[in-house]
């Protein structure tokens, strides 16, 4: 059979289309061949920003084709393996074995068992140090790799930060080895390792006591640790406007223009607020020029605003504002997404996108006390006050995030919870009875450079016990209560927390059948814990223990601007409850 | 004049796999990018107003679909040439043509569609088995809904059927209340131990019938 008979039996066969709008096709005689891999659907990594960056970035320069792959669907996978047919890439459907370079984004740790799928699919060794001089380069990026050390062994190298020039150093590196340059496998090791924001797990080899702790590092004279790659000034950075248009419908079937990098509120929990370090803005004429082009190149009919927290973008109303004649003339809708839980967000969500939208707000916590330890920087009046517009503005639907299981946590903490969702639903309920508050309630996750992570995370059945509560007590009053399924953030902990040996789990939940475990219909537990089992790993090493601040933490060689010492201190400022 | 265009296309076969509504957004982008304002659907959820004429199956290509456009203002001359410099690969843009804004909508055509199967025969059928399968009284096969398996006939949307090697030729009638599905052709010609097994399907062409 061929990929097109295939096709014929597969769902969705537009996720495997390549030539969209946009797409890049160059000849198979360019000097380099790249791929970025995504491990998600299509539609998933469609959707991600940094993918679209580095596609488009990699193809601006003349000798290097870069083409993209996405996880297959259960059912071409399939078909594949029945077949004997490997992964392909969507603009040539060539094989992944065939590519010089293959870049994988990591955004979620339950992902990574298909990076091994995709790997193998595709014929290339899973791990590096299995790999010969003909076959691909495998690297990573993304802010995963925050910890990149449960996925060392799958990557030659793997970026820290961000990836708009670094992916280029990196490609040509990875030219010089094939041309001859650069001999063998561990010598492209010590080059890659040159290039600033770069971690090559070969060279650095960590050294575990009797109990399961680091001891310490080998680093054969490599500098160590290696800080994280930055842009500079996002107003020079590339940034793709004539990015490709999905043939299928995507997650955010939008145009996206990032309006700045980086967050300026420090919440501790955060791990993206400290690894995306330091805020840097683009300049409101720049997001403007963006905005119109990606438009004019795209007709997408919708413009979403990104950045981790976009009412703190201090051109905002500029920008829509000067937006405005252009989308209105086009019937653009203005999409606008990690908003504040405060008036001036309600104002502005009111203002470039009407009131038929969610509103999404995110008080984290149910109490004052609690909101002060994660340093999440809102009050109750302003939460009740952006609640009261929202009802006054007839938003039909608000959804509210919290967080079970945060460091410093009480009972009082989750009737706190109840009585603000209780207080809120009440006061908006008084001003527009069709105004509708939805929960979503999931267990908190201590992250690598964060200052929360040297704290042990709460029990899974405690977790499950919490939600359950806060749910019970809700629906009762016709509240709905959703969030992730707390297997889902106990082994998003595991792995966010790893060390080199929880790779091993990766693989063997893989080899179990785990594929799409971010997809509810998908994820088994079971396979996991096999997993665990078979590797005679304990997760509660990882998840339920307190780190001394003199242990060696497995993400210790990866260096943000947060330092260690600048983290340890903001943990004793929570801790004694200062904001 | 009017502000509503028939357009001709095509949709090939690098994006046969997209469904019929994606084809739909493809055009409603395509027109974005022309920056010709199209007219939209009144209603909590206004939509452009581009109407399809009848959908191909996910996987066929065509060579003549319609549909229409109805936009804010009647378009200049230049319509034509602006929305094929703004295809998208696989989408060339044929023709267009005024039509009345209260004429009835391609929906409501009935059509006569002439298909292309490509593929492999396990044995082609002879002339005098699609003959007699043409000439029969009743042709019932079974169709299955995602709630009821009912039996229908196809005798009246079956005109012509031609097999060489290596291909299939369909001629179908089909009208707004009901038609007959290509898989259900190949069903007849399997039962009639004629197995084809499908490796691309194109509509030739589609033919609206007053």
């Amino acid at each position: 059979m061929t990929i097109e008979e295939i096709l014929f039996q597969v769902e969705k066969p537009g996720r495997y289309l390549g030539c969209e709008l946009n797409s890049v096709h160059k000849g198979f005689d360019v000097s380099l061949r790249a791929v970025i891999c995504y491990p998600d659907l299509y539609e998933v990594g469609m959707s991600n920003l940094g993918i679209s960056i580095i596609y488009h970035r990699l193809n601006q320069e003349r000798e290097f084709w870069c083409e993209r792959a996405f996880a297959p669907a259960p059912d071409l996978e399939e078909k594949l393996r029945e077949n004997g047919l490997p992964l392909f890439s969507l603009e040539s459907r060539a094989p992944l074995k065939d590519f010089d370079l293959i870049g994988f984004s990591l955004q979620y740790e339950l992902t990574y068992p298909q990076v091994l799928n995709m790997l193998e699919l595709g014929g290339v060794p899973i791990r590096t140090e299995d790999r010969e001089k003909r076959d691909p380069v495998v690297v990573a990026g993304g802010p995963c790799t925050a910890n990149p050390e449960p996925m060392a062994p799958f990557f030659d190298a793997m970026l820290l930060g961000d990836g708009e020039e670094a992916s280029v150093e990196i490609a040509r590196t990875v030219l010089d080895y094939k041309r001859g340059a650069i001999h063998t496998r561990s010598e492209l090791h010590y080059a890659l390792s040159k290039i600033p924001g770069v971690y090559v797990p070969s060279i650095y080899q960590p050294h575990f006591s009797d109990s399961g702790v680091i001891l310490s590092w080998e680093t054969r004279g490599e500098s160590w640790p290696v800080r994280s790659r930055r842009v500079r000034d996002l107003d020079s950075a590339f940034f793709p406007t004539k990015p490709i248009l999905p043939g299928i419908e995507t997650i955010h079937d939008r145009a996206q223009v990032e309006l700045f990098r980086g967050c300026l509120r420090g919440c501790r929990f955060c791990e993206a607020g400290f690894v995306y370090r330091p805020r840097r803005y683009k300049r409101p004429e720049t997001v403007i020029f963006q905005a119109k082009e990606i438009l004019k190149n795209t007709g997408w009919e919708e413009l979403g605003l990104v950045s981790l927290s976009t009412c703190d973008y201090p051109w905002l109303e500029q920008v829509i504002l000067g937006l405005e004649s252009d989308l209105r003339k086009r019937r653009v809708q203005i999409s606008l997404p990690s908003l504040r839980a405060d008036s001036f967000s309600v104002r502005i969500a009111r203002l470039a996108m009407g009131s038929n939208i969610t509103l999404t707000f995110a008080p984290e916590a149910g109490t004052q006390r609690l909101r002060n330890i994660i340093g999440k920087d809102l009050s109750e009046e302003e939460i009740l006050e952006a609640v009261r517009l929202a009802a006054q503005n007839r938003f039909s639907r608000v959804k509210l995030y919290f967080m079970v299981g945060l460091p410093g946590e009480t009972e009082k903490d989750l009737e706190g919870i109840i009585n603000l969702v209780l207080k809120l639903n009440q006061e908006a309920r008084s001003i527009n009875r069709k105004t509708h508050l939805s929960v979503s309630c999931s267990g908190f996750v201590p992250k690598p450079q964060t200052p929360f992570q040297w704290e042990k995370m709460e029990w899974l059945s405690e977790l499950k016990r919490k939600r359950h509560f806060i749910r019970s007590r809700l629906e009762q009053r016709g509240i709905e209560v959703g969030g992730q399924k707390e297997e889902l953030s106990f082994l998003e902990g595991v792995i966010a927390r790893g060390d080199r040996r929880v790779a091993d789990v990766i693989e063997a939940a893989w080899r179990n059948g785990s594929r799409l475990d971010g997809w509810s219909d998908h994820f088994s537990f079971e396979r996991w814990e096999k997993a665990f089992e078979a590797c005679g790993i304990d997760p509660s090493f990882y998840l339920y223990r307190k780190r001394d601040k003199s242990e060696s933490l497995p993400w210790e060689g990866a260096l943000y601007a947060a330092g260690k010492e600048y983290l340890f201190r903001e943990r004793m400022r929570a801790l004694s409850g200062n904001e | 004049m009017s502000k509503r265009v028939r357009i001709r296309y095509k949709k090939g076969e690098e994006i046969a796999f997209l469904s019929h509504l994606d084809v739909w957004r493809a055009f409603s982008r395509l027109v974005r990018r022309a920056e010709i304002p199209i007219e939209f659907s009144q209603g909590f959820h206004p939509r452009p107003m581009i109407s399809m004429g009848p959908a191909l199956p996910v996987g066929a290509s065509g060579e003549e679909e319609l549909l229409d456009i109805f936009f804010e203002r009647e378009p200049d001359s230049d319509l034509l040439p602006r929305l094929k410099a703004c295809s998208p690969p696989g989408l060339e843009i044929k023709e267009t043509w005024f039509v009345e804004e209260k004429d009835k909508a391609l929906t409501a055509f009935p059509f006569l569609s002439l298909w292309y199967l490509s593929g492999t025969w396990e044995k082609i059928p002879e002339e005098d088995f699609l003959k007699a399968l043409l000439e029969r009284e009743e042709l019932f096969t079974l169709r299955s809904t995602p709630k009821v398996v009912k039996q229908i006939d196809l005798k009246k949307y079956l005109r012509a059927l031609r097999a060489r090697s290596g291909f299939l030729e369909v001629e179908l009638y089909s009208s707004p209340s009901g038609g007959a599905r290509l898989e259900e052709v190949l069903r007849l010609l399997e039962e009639g131990g004629y197995k084809f097994s499908l490796e691309a399907i194109s509509r030739r062409k589609l033919i609206p019938l007053e």
